[in-house]
């Protein structure tokens, strides 16, 4: 066995490892110098030839190695300028926005004076990777508060999820998102809505979840969540340190319980171990389950959930020698003749 | 048969958008084979429908599946009020989500007040359902602008007709400033009286830069159902307060830390997190990170490592890899370290197909080695016209 660990960790690494070490070709690709030519007095449009008739529709306006060599009559190689000069990225991120953007350069430019610089202010940094414009932008001049309001994004986005532009201005999904996302997520459910579709909360909250998202997308690391790479080995530990954070969606009861009685460690399960609790753990005068209990509930009804909790009953029903088990100060609206888990105790 | 009925729809009526995804898994450890179908479309512009269902062959000799969504929304794009039927997860304001089978219900009413409701049955897996389950609750809410949003929430939950859970909830954003946001919600439960559950959270970003600082506050007795005889037991609250942080040292860089301390009846505790992801190129299309965690809460004492790596070989292929290093403080009888490793290679067919291989290792207390192969194939579809 450790042999093969060893032999998929050294396959891993040098595999990940491949650009470093300079067996993947070095990419020769670099951001196209629009600095450079904006600076020798190049019009936008020289290069981006129809850009001021462009519409919704229609051809990207991109020049192509021609449109260079009109001015460059000497190329240094014979290579198509596109292949090194701008990158795939940019490229990419222009065919999205023509595909999920109503906009039209025809009705923009006009009242600009021609001044592309106005929305593009990338272009006269040096290393800019991206030239679309954040959002922001477009609102110092556009308000659009109705649609805001009624979260009508149709007016300016075709469908918005796939644009795959991430919000970098008007909501930041950074740091540990994860964690904060809920919060987040209370007060605007319907503004995440915009992008996120009903599959991607049920994906992880839902109980008919079949695998978990980062299950599937196993080749994808990076992707986070909480229950990555060996989260099943060291739940228990997990489950300890965040007492009540796993019932916010394994809260049916069923799911911890159910598990570990298919595992036999449950209690009471067919060939279930040995008790895993220490000495002491039971004791005439109480001992240190009732202690336990309280810290993490959850954690015992993960194996003596639903029929386990007779045992908890034997001990501890009016009259019986495990005495109240309630803490300081209980109070429940539940009827204690009527409902349950009130009247395994009180109705004998 | 609904996943077939619900795709079925967009191609009588020509819509836009449509999106569809099936994704084949299968692992040599359970579940050993599965299948996730998956459809988004809109049938029009105020209707739109989505599913996600799934088969799947385990090693015990049925075959099994369940549906996790189906639903139909129906929006009104002028006032943003929409209605939603179908199997959903609800999620509102500060209560717990829940899936159901039902309907829930947004309206927007003038001066930015919004009132929801949602009712119907929670779902049961493999649609084992009990007589006289049902659920219902809803939130109101007011908004000033994009600055201020705060809303009051309820929700009851029966469980054979007895009362499973009911909780009334408070939330509240508040973003002043582009670069300074806040936002918080508390859960009372209303059948042991006391708060279940309150998170809140105020953070502060520039380009480069973003800190956050939160606190939560946990009964994990109420968190359980009120049908649980663990939930009238009494518990210990805990409360975690903690930070962090998130800085893009560099353009291809970015380091992230957490850390909380933690209350818990006279217990305190803490745990942190320090990650540093590397990218190879621009678009980060190709990264390396390490993340380093220390858990020191109750008995639960462990320290551990990740390594993470996914580089694009070609534009086709994809090699990732993942490691894991987990140190407990005390085995208790369990191996002194538990090791987890996956690499992966994904090959990219076309537009819609893609592939995916790899092998899963391990080694930890539930059992001393395992080895499993994974393996996915899924097709993507995309339909989308002006």
């Amino acid at each position: 066995m450790t042999r093969w660990l060893a032999l998929l960790l050294l396959c891993s690494l040098l595999a990940a490892c491949a650009g470093i070490l300079g067996i993947k070709p070095r990419d020769t690709q670099h951001p196209f110098e629009h600095r450079k030519h904006s600076l020798a007095g190049i019009a936008c449009v020289e290069c981006h030839a129809g850009m001021q008739h462009a519409s919704e529709s229609g051809p990207l306006h991109l020049p192509t190695t021609a449109k260079c060599v009109s001015c460059h009559a000497k190329p240094h190689d014979t290579h198509a300028c596109e292949g090194c000069h701008g990158s795939t990225h940019t490229r990419q991120e222009v065919s999205l926005a023509r595909e999920h953007l109503r906009f039209a350069h025809e009705k923009h430019l006009p009242p600009l004076g021609g001044q592309c610089v106005q929305c593009h202010g990338a272009a006269g940094q040096v290393d800019q990777v991206s030239l679309r414009p954040k959002m922001a932008e477009c609102f110092t001049c556009h308000e659009h508060k109705d649609q805001w309001k009624a979260r009508d994004c149709d007016g300016c986005h075709i469908d918005l999820p796939r644009d795959l532009a991430t919000p970098s201005t008007h909501l930041v999904h950074e740091g540990d998102w994860v964690r904060e996302h809920g919060v987040r997520a209370a007060s605007s459910r319907d503004l995440c809505a915009t992008c996120h579709a009903e599959a991607q909360c049920a994906g992880c909250h839902g109980l008919t979840v079949a695998a978990l998202p980062w299950k599937l997308a196993f080749d994808r690391p990076s992707l986070t969540g909480l229950h990555r790479a060996g989260f099943k080995q060291r739940h228990a530990d997990e489950a300890r340190a965040t007492p009540g954070l796993c019932t916010t969606c394994h809260g049916d009861g069923k799911f911890c319980a159910d598990c570990h009685a298919s595992k036999h460690v449950g209690a009471g399960a067919p060939g279930a171990f040995a008790s895993p609790h220490p000495q002491g753990w039971v004791r005439a005068r109480g001992g240190e389950h009732g202690r336990e209990a309280r810290l993490d509930p959850a954690s015992c009804a993960s194996c003596h959930g639903g029929r386990g909790e007779a045992l908890c009953v034997g001990c501890h029903s009016v009259g019986g020698p495990g005495g109240n088990p309630h803490g300081r100060g209980f109070a429940s609206s539940l009827d204690k003749l009527r409902n349950d888990p009130c009247r395994q105790c009180h109705v004998r | 048969m609904a996943f077939v009925v619900v795709l079925g729809l967009p191609w009588i009526a020509g819509a836009e958008p449509l999106r569809l995804r099936g994704d084949a898994y299968a692992e040599t450890q359970s579940p050993v084979g599965l299948v996730v179908l998956h459809g988004e479309d809109r049938l029009h512009p105020g209707v739109d429908a989505e599913t996600v269902t799934w088969l799947g062959v385990t090693d015990s000799p049925n075959a099994t599946g369940d549906v996790l969504t189906l639903s139909v929304r129906f929006r009104d794009a002028s006032t943003g009020s929409e209605l939603r039927a179908g199997r959903m997860l609800v999620s509102m304001g500060a209560v717990r989500p829940l899936q159901i089978d039902g309907a829930r219900g947004l309206v927007r009413m003038f001066g930015g007040t919004t009132v929801e409701a949602f009712g119907g049955f929670p779902v049961a897996r493999r649609f084992d359902y009990a007589t006289f389950d049902w659920a219902t609750g809803g939130r109101i809410g007011q908004a000033v602008g994009d600055v201020f949003a705060v809303g009051a929430s309820y929700l009851q939950r029966r469980s054979d007709g007895r009362p499973a859970d009911e909780e009334a909830g408070a939330d509240l954003m508040f973003t002043p400033r582009p670069w300074l946001s806040a936002a918080g919600r508390a859960a009372f439960d209303l059948t042991s009286y006391g708060l279940t559950d309150v998170l809140a959270s105020i953070g502060v970003h520039d380009a480069t830069r973003r800190a956050e600082l939160f606190t939560t506050h946990r009964s994990p007795g109420r968190m359980l159902p009120s049908t649980s005889l663990f939930s009238v037991l009494g518990d210990f609250a805990s409360t975690n307060i903690g930070g962090t942080t998130r800085w893009r040292a560099f353009p291809r860089l970015e380091l992230v830390a957490t850390g909380s301390a933690q209350v818990q009846a006279s217990d305190v505790g803490g745990q942190g997190l320090g990650r540093a992801t590397l990218s190879l190129d621009d678009e980060w299309n190709a990264t390396v990170g390490v993340e380093g965690r220390r858990v020191e809460v109750g008995n639960a004492r462990w320290t551990g490592a990740r390594f993470i790596a996914g580089v694009p070989v070609s534009p086709r292929v994809r090699v990732s890899t993942e490691l894991e290093l987990v140190v407990p403080d005390h085995p208790r009888g369990r191996p002194a370290l538990w090791p987890w490793a996956l690499g992966a290679v994904s090959y990219r067919l076309g537009k819609a197909w893609d592939l995916a291989a790899g092998v899963e290792a391990s080694s930890g207390p539930e059992q001393k080695a395992t080895l499993a192969g994974l393996t996915r194939l899924s097709f993507a579809f995309d339909r989308l016209e002006r």
